[in-house]
C-alpha cells in the first residue's frame, strides 16, 4: 500500500497538532501539509499534492463546505473529509451534495478515522452507520419541486379536488384554515382562474391531477 | 348710587319713566297754557262787552242832560225855569261862580258854547254831579247842576261779574267817581292811578292784567267817556284769582290725574322692563357659571327671535362647542389619540391648539412605542447575538479543545481500561457541550435556516420526550429572509413547543411552517386540555411569543377550548 498525502485543515493548533500525532504513528499515512484557514489551505493546495484533506467546517474566513464546493468541479483530484464538531445531518447532506467522500465528527474514534482516510484514499466515499442515519433522516425533507405548484400546493390542490373542506384539509396538513385558504388564492393566481372550480378543471387540463 | 352701578332692569325703567313724565308734563303744560289763554281771552271779552255797554248807558244819560240843557231857551233869562226834572238847580247869575274858577270863560259869549265840568267832588254828594254852564242873553249865565244817579246803578250792575268783578268810573283827578264794590263809603278819597286809567283818560280803550287800586290783580277793560268837557275812564274789572279760579282747580286736578298716570307709567316700566331684561339675567346666570368653568352642555331656550334669541343661539352653539372641545380634551386627557374634532371655523384657535396638541402626543406616543420596541428589539438582538457569540465559543473554541484532549487520550494512553473509561466521559463532556451550544443557538439556523432548527429541535423533542410532534415546512430554502428575522420565528416555535410540553398534557402536536410571498405562516395544534384565554394570566410564554410577534409586525392568533390550543402567526417578510 503506497503512502497516503495528507493535508489538515482546522483553525485550532491543539487539534491539528492531535491528529497529526494520531496519524503520524500510522506508516503509511504522510501529513504533507496543513492550514489554519480556508485561503492557507487553498496556497497549500497549489502547490502540494495531497489524496485526502481533512477540514473542519467552520474556519475563520470560510465555510469548508463552500471551499469543497469550488474543488467538485476543479480538475484536482484531491479528496476531502468533513472532520467536525457539527452532528447535525443538514451539514452532512451539505457535505454530501457539495463533494465531500467521508464526514467525521470530531470525537470519532481514531479506528473510524483511519477508516475513512484510507476509504477515501482509493475513491471510496465513507460515511459511518451514525452518519448514514443523519443524512437520511434530512434527505426526506429536502428536495424541491420545481413544477408550476410547490409540493405543498399539489397536496392541497388533491385534497380539494377529492372534495375535503378546508377544514379537513388544514387538519391533515397540520395547518391553518387560513394558510389552506392563502395556498388555494395563491393557486388560483398562478393557474389564472377566479374560482376553486375553474381550478379544478384547469388543474385536470394541465394532468395535474 | 350712580348710574353705571344700576342694573339694566332699573336704567330701563327710569328711562321709560323719564321720558313718559317728560311728555305728559310738556302735553300738561302746553294745554294749561292754551286753556288759559282761552279763558283770558273770555273774560277779556267779558270784561269788554259789560264796560261798553255801560259806557254807552252813561254816555247816553250824560247826552241826554246835556240836550236838555241846551234845549232851555237862553234869550230871555226870566222865562228859565226854576225847577226842571232833569237838573237838581238850575241857576241864573251874572258872574261865574267862584267855585266854578277853574272853569275856562276866556271868549265864552256864544250861546251856543257850552260847558260841561264834573263838579262831583266840590259837590259832596253821593250822586256823579255835572255842571253845565251856558251864556244867556244880557250877560248872564246860566248854570245847570245835574246830579246822575243812573251812573251808580249801572255801575253797580255786576251781573256776569261774579264775585270780584265790578264796574267804576274814575275821574280827571285819578279818584272814583262810583261806588267801589269793596270800598263803599270813602269812595271819593280812594286813588286810582294806573297805566290803563291814563291811557283811558286820554281816549283809548283796550284791555290789561293790572293791579287795581287796592292793588290786587285784576283782569282789566278800560276806556273813556267824554262829553263836553267831561274826561272819564270807565273800567270792568275782575279779580285774577277769582277769573282763573276754575283753571286753578283744574291745575290741581290735572296733577293728581298727572301723578296717578305717572304712577302707572313707573309701575308698567318696571315691569316692562323686568320682562325684556328676564332672558338677560339667564344669559348672565349662565355666563357666570361659564366663566367659573361649569360647563354642562345644556342649551337655554328662549322664545325670542330678535337679537337677544340670537345672543342664545350664539350662547348655545358656544356651549355645545365648548362642550365638544371638553370632551374632545378629556378623550386626549384619557390618552385616546384617535378622537376626532371639527374645528368651529378657521379662527377656532382653541380647537386648533387642541388638534395639536393631541398631533403633539400622539407622535410623542407614537415615538415613544417606536423607541421602546427599537430598544426591545436592541435589547433582544443584542441578547441573541450574545447567545450566538457563548454558542459558538463553546462550539468553535471550547470543543475542539475537548476533541483535542480526546487524541491525546487516544494516543498517549496506553491502558485500555483507563482510556476507554476517559474517552466515554470526554465524550459526554463533548456531548454536553454540543447541547448547550445547541440550546443557546444552534448552528443550523444560522447556516440552513429556521425550517432546518425547528425540524432538529422536533427531533430532539421526539426522541427525548413522550410526545408525538409532526412537522411539515413548506419553504424554500433559498429564501430571502433576515437572519433576524429567523432567529424570532425560531424563538416563538422554541416557545410555542415549550409551553405545550410544560402546560398543555398534549399527546399529539402538529406543526407547520410555511412561507408566502410575502409572510411567513407558523401554525401550531395540539390535542390537549386548553386553557380559558379570558381567565389564564398570560405565562411568561405567551408573553415573550406576543412580544416577539409583535416586534416583527406580526399577528397572533390564539384559539383555546377542550380539544386543545391553536396558534396561527403571521410574519411578514421584509
Amino acid at each position: 500500500m503506497s503512502t497516503i498525502k495528507i493535508i489538515v485543515a482546522d483553525d485550532h493548533q491543539l487539534f491539528r497538532d492531535g491528529i497529526i500525532s494520531l496519524l503520524s504513528k500510522n506508516e503509511h499515512f504522510e501529513i504533507v501539509g496543513q492550514a489554519d484557514s480556508a485561503t492557507s489551505l487553498k496556497q497549500l493546495l497549489e502547490n502540494t499534492f495531497a489524496h485526502v484533506v481533512l477540514i473542519d467546517i467552520s474556519m475563520p474566513d470560510m465555510n469548508g463546505l463552500d471551499l469543497i464546493e469550488e474543488y467538485r468541479s476543479s480538475s484536482s483530484n484531491v479528496k476531502f473529509i468533513v472532520l467536525t464538531m457539527h452532528a447535525e445531518g443538514q451539514y452532512v447532506v451539505k457535505a454530501v451534495r457539495n463533494g465531500a467522500y467521508g464526514y467525521l465528527i470530531k470525537n470519532a474514534n481514531e479506528g473510524e478515522l483511519i477508516d475513512a482516510i484510507e476509504d477515501v484514499a482509493i475513491g471510496k466515499k465513507h460515511f459511518s452507520e451514525e452518519i448514514s442515519s443523519l443524512m437520511i433522516n434530512n434527505m426526506a425533507i429536502q428536495g424541491e419541486s420545481h413544477k408550476k405548484l410547490s409540493e405543498r400546493e399539489m397536496e392541497v390542490l388533491l385534497l380539494v379536488s377529492e372534495g375535503k373542506t378546508t377544514k379537513e384539509i388544514a387538519d391533515q396538513l397540520f395547518v391553518s384554515t387560513r394558510t389552506v385558504e392563502t395556498h388555494r388564492v395563491n393557486m388560483m393566481k398562478k393557474l389564472r382562474v377566479q374560482n376553486t372550480a375553474e381550478l379544478i378543471k384547469k388543474s385536470a387540463k394541465l394532468s395535474l391531477i | 348710587m350712580s348710574p353705571k352701578n344700576l342694573n339694566i332692569r332699573n336704567k330701563l325703567a327710569l328711562l321709560m319713566t323719564g321720558l313718559c313724565i317728560s311728555a305728559v308734563l310738556l302735553l300738561a303744560f302746553l294745554f294749561i297754557r292754551q286753556t288759559e289763554s282761552a279763558l283770558k281771552e273770555r273774560v277779556f271779552l267779558q270784561l269788554s262787552s259789560v264796560r261798553q255797554l255801560k259806557a254807552t248807558k252813561i254816555k247816553t244819560e250824560l247826552e241826554e242832560r246835556i240836550a236838555a240843557f241846551l234845549a232851555i231857551d237862553h234869550s230871555d233869562s226870566a222865562r228859565v225855569p226854576r225847577m226842571h226834572p232833569l237838573f237838581a238847580r238850575l241857576i241864573l247869575t251874572d258872574t261865574i261862580p267862584g267855585s266854578f274858577e277853574q272853569w275856562n270863560l276866556t271868549g265864552f259869549r256864544s250861546p251856543t258854547d257850552l260847558q260841561v265840568i264834573d263838579v262831583t267832588p266840590l259837590a259832596m254828594k253821593e250822586p256823579i254831579t255835572v255842571a253845565m254852564l251856558r251864556p244867556m242873553a244880557g250877560g248872564h249865565f246860566l248854570v245847570g247842576i245835574a246830579e246822575l244817579s243812573s251812573p251808580q246803578n249801572i255801575l253797580l250792575e255786576r251781573t256776569g261779574l261774579g264775585e270780584t268783578g265790578e264796574s267804576y268810573l274814575v275821574g280827571e283827578d285819578y279818584t272814583l267817581k262810583s261806588k267801589s264794590r269793596f270800598n263803599n263809603n270813602e269812595f271819593r278819597s280812594v286813588e286810582a292811578k294806573s297805566g290803563v286809567i291814563e291811557k283811558a283818560l286820554r281816549g283809548a280803550s283796550g284791555e290789561g292784567i293790572v293791579e287795581d287800586y287796592r292793588g290786587t290783580p285784576v283782569f282789566s277793560s278800560y276806556g273813556p267817556i267824554n262829553a263836553g268837557d267831561v274826561r272819564w275812564a270807565i273800567l270792568s274789572e275782575i279779580d285774577y284769582d277769582e277769573a282763573m279760579y276754575s283753571i286753578n282747580d283744574f291745575k290741581v286736578k290735572l296733577l293728581y290725574m298727572v301723578l296717578a298716570i305717572l304712577a302707572i307709567i313707573a309701575v308698567a316700566s318696571f315691569g316692562l322692563a323686568s320682562m325684556i331684561v328676564r332672558p338677560i339675567k339667564v344669559m348672565e346666570r349662565k355666563l357666570t357659571t361659564m366663566s367659573n368653568g361649569v360647563i354642562d352642555g345644556v342649551s337655554t331656550q328662549v322664545d325670542q327671535k330678535d337679537e337677544i334669541g340670537r345672543m342664545f343661539e350664539a350662547l348655545n352653539k358656544l356651549v355645545k362647542a365648548l362642550d365638544d372641545t371638553i370632551i374632545y380634551a378629556g378623550q386626549i386627557g384619557k390618552g385616546n389619540f384617535h378622537a376626532e374634532y371639527t374645528p368651529l371655523s378657521d379662527q377656532d384657535k382653541l380647537g386648533t391648539a387642541l388638534i395639536s396638541m393631541r398631533n403633539q402626543l400622539r407622535d410623542f406616543k407614537r415615538k415613544e412605542e417606536r423607541m421602546r420596541r427599537e430598544n426591545q428589539k436592541s435589547v433582544i438582538n443584542g441578547e441573541e447575538k450574545e447567545r450566538t457569540r457563548i454558542s459558538k465559543e463553546l462550539h468553535d473554541g471550547l470543543g475542539p479543545l475537548l476533541t483535542s484532549l480526546r487524541l491525546n487520550i487516544q494516543s498517549e494512553i496506553q491502558h485500555s481500561g483507563t482510556r476507554d473509561a476517559l474517552l466515554h466521559r470526554l465524550d459526554d463532556t463533548i456531548d454536553e457541550v454540543r447541547r448547550i451550544s445547541n440550546n443557546l443557538m444552534p448552528s443550523v439556523l444560522a447556516d440552513f435556516g429556521v425550517g432546518e432548527a425547528i425540524n432538529n429541535l422536533v427531533s430532539d423533542i421526539n426522541s427525548n420526550h413522550d410526545i408525538q410532534i409532526r412537522f411539515k415546512l413548506d419553504m424554500p430554502s433559498t429564501i430571502a429572509m433576515d437572519d433576524a428575522l429567523h432567529i424570532t420565528m425560531y424563538r416563538i416555535a422554541q416557545e410555542s413547543i415549550n409551553n405545550v410540553l410544560k402546560h398543555a398534557h398534549a399527546s399529539e402536536v402538529k406543526i407547520s411552517l410555511t412561507a408566502f410571498e410575502d409572510h411567513l405562516s407558523y401554525f401550531i395544534a395540539d390535542n390537549g386540555h386548553g386553557f380559558d384565554l379570558d381567565k389564564a394570566k398570560f405565562g411568561n410564554g405567551i408573553r415573550n411569543m406576543n412580544e416577539r410577534v409583535s416586534l416583527v409586525n406580526g399577528t397572533l392568533d390564539i384559539r383555546s377550548g377542550d380539544e386543545g390550543t391553536t396558534i396561527e402567526i403571521e410574519i411578514p417578510i421584509a
